[in-house]
């Protein structure tokens, strides 16, 4: 039996991403972009379609006197990362 | 345009469940490792706990006025010193650790926390006794063990710091503040 994947973590930038949160309370989005070695408008994709199902939350800030956006994981989004590693964990189990 | 990463359409098997994984690990080790602490973290907690603890037992035993000041001014420079070293760190790194503040500046670690109300303890008790001497010396043992309870949970945290990541419930520290606040009181008004 195929294990349920998150259909919306299954681009690698996105599983990486929501990873990385977990590491954090939150995080600026350009030391995310760094991380993860993408372009300003690949991450803002990335991070609205994540927003978008509930899954992490953005809000307005300011770091060393510029304005920026901080990210940070929902409980919801939390959650789906935990399914979706899973099944990912019972699909690698499946042929070992 | 996306990058090819985004796709979804793509069929997933084993290998690639197993390569997404160890990516999106390795992805968040190399961000908690490349965070760094700013110089001297950990002492000037401790120093300001330490202070704190010989300000807050000498302003007990005084039981006048300035000593409700002195009480006072050494919860000030540890508010302060926790509030400028988180703004530092968060401003350093670009990025926020709830743990951080919770276990190591507020001290909600179990050997914090214990060793922080035994030095404060015998700090208040000595102050109101000959030993005097006791108030420095149980301020600078509390202060030194309150840092160092800070050192371990940060080499915890990066080692596993998803299991380290979360500070506090919000509602837990409110609750805690809340009962620091009032004994507070009590103390004041029972001086």
């Amino acid at each position: 039996m195929t294990p349920d994947l998150d259909p919306i973590l299954q681009a690698p930038a996105r599983l990486k991403l929501m990873t990385m949160l977990t590491a954090v309370s939150e995080a600026e989005f350009v030391t995310l972009r760094e991380h993860l070695a993408v372009s300003d408008s690949v991450l803002s994709k990335h991070v609205s379609a994540l927003a978008a199902e509930g899954y992490v939350r953005s809000r307005k800030g300011v770091h060393a006197g510029r304005r920026t956006t901080w990210i940070s994981l929902t409980p919801s989004g939390r959650d789906a990362l935990k399914a979706h590693v899973t099944a990912l964990r019972e699909l690698i189990a499946d042929v070992e | 345009m996306l990058s090819a990463m985004e796709s979804t359409e793509q069929p997933f098997g084993p290998s690639e469940a197993r390569a997404a994984i160890a990516d999106a690990e390795s992805a968040r080790t190399r961000l908690a490792s490349g965070l760094r602490l700013p110089s001297f973290f950990h002492g000037s907690v401790g120093v300001a706990i330490a202070v704190h603890i010989v300000t807050g037992a000498t302003g007990i035993a005084r039981q006048d006025s300035w000593g409700t000041v002195l009480l006072a001014s050494g919860l000030v420079v540890f508010a302060l010193v926790a509030a400028v070293r988180l703004w530092q760190f968060r401003r350093l790194n670009g990025a926020w650790v709830g743990g951080l503040a919770g276990q190591v500046l507020l001290g909600t670690a179990g050997v914090a926390s214990v060793s922080y109300t035994a030095a404060f303890g015998l700090a208040t008790w000595a102050a109101f006794t000959p030993a005097w001497w006791l108030v420095p010396v149980a301020a600078v043992a509390g202060g030194a063990v309150y840092a160092w309870s800070g050192q371990r949970w940060w080499h915890r945290y990066q080692g596993a710091p998803a299991e380290h990541s979360r500070g506090e419930n919000g509602v837990v520290l409110a609750v805690a503040g809340a009962l620091a606040l009032m004994f507070l009181i009590v103390l004041v008004a029972l001086r």
